[in-house]
């Protein structure tokens, strides 16, 4: 049986659990070297495209329509089809590491450092 | 044959407080999706509302029970409301958390049901971050992780204090 009143350890592991995820948000900010690309993971494989360059992306990811809208180096998903639209209100990835996802459509937006792999890039 | 029927009663006893609970369950649980769809940052951020009947059950009746109502939740809620995706994310999930109340009965009076709230909701969390890793790799997961670890910190605390209170009261309605 656990106590009925609040001990140490509770506190402790409140403590232990913002300090690892203040950490692992901390390495986030890091800087990064290199070209920011857009990897854009959904049910068709994965796809870069460089944030240098404004543009829209439509694409259709388990029978869900979206499209994914890249400005002033940050991509965010413009629109999208799914029944709750949470994928539109988590703004813009802009840094190494930053992700939008979409987890009805099966949709991942992740910024990378170090360029377009030119033998993955998709136009259009 | 008097022995017989107070077996039989006790199972029926067993199987309604079991029915009671998981109503419960259901109805926090639809509360939250409705609140996830409103104001969540995150897919699948929740309060973590229907985890207060599991530990309950958990700690003040037996862990049949509570498996019985965490796993039913999971699977009727799956089939009413939820995607393929959000199942699989709500059973590691549950299932995560359950480990870790096992952790906290270990640990037993050292621990409260504060503690014991902030650890399930973590590896609840976790557990949602390994499915995101399974289903878009783990770069989106090392993403998410950091958030839902303070959310689990923070809704892990409240309602943590939630079941404080309510335990002292719950044994007293379900337990007769």
């Amino acid at each position: 049986m656990i106590s009925k009143k609040r001990t140490w350890l509770d506190i402790i592991i409140i403590a232990i659990a913002l300090v690892i995820s203040a950490l692992l948000i901390g390495l986030k900010f890091l800087p990064s070297e290199g070209d920011l690309t857009l990897s854009v993971i959904s049910e068709g494989g994965e796809s870069e495209y460089s944030l240098s360059e404004n543009r829209e992306i439509e694409l259709m990811s388990n029978g869900i329509s979206l499209i994914i809208r890249i400005e002033n180096s940050s991509a965010y998903i413009l629109s999208s089809e799914c029944p709750n639209g949470i994928c539109m209100k988590q703004g813009r990835a802009k840094r190494a590491g930053d992700t939008v996802v979409c987890a009805p459509a099966g949709v991942a937006l992740i910024i990378k450092s170090g360029g377009v792999s030119h033998g993955d890039a998709v136009a259009g | 044959m008097a022995m017989r029927l107070q077996v039989k009663e006790n199972k029926v006893r067993i199987l309604v407080r079991c029915a009671l609970l998981l109503c419960i369950a259901m109805v926090l649980s639809y509360l939250e999706n409705i609140l996830v769809l409103r104001f969540a940052l995150l897919p699948f951020m929740k309060i973590g509302l229907a985890n207060i009947i599991v530990t309950l059950a958990f700690f003040e009746l037996s862990t049949s029970e509570a498996f019985a109502v965490s796993s039913m939740r999971v699977i009727i809620m799956g089939v009413l409301f939820g995607s393929m995706i959000s199942f699989f994310y709500s059973a590691m999930g549950a299932f995560f958390a359950f480990g870790g109340l096992f952790l906290s009965k270990w640990l037993g009076k050292r621990v409260s049901y504060i503690g014991t709230s902030v650890i399930c909701a973590c590896l609840h969390n976790l557990g949602q971050a390994v499915v995101a890793a399974l289903f878009f790799g783990l770069r989106v997961a090392s993403f998410c992780l950091p958030y839902l670890l303070i959310f689990g910190a923070v809704f892990g605390t409240f309602t943590g204090i939630l079941l404080n209170f309510i335990s002292q009261k719950y044994k007293k309605v379900i337990s007769k």
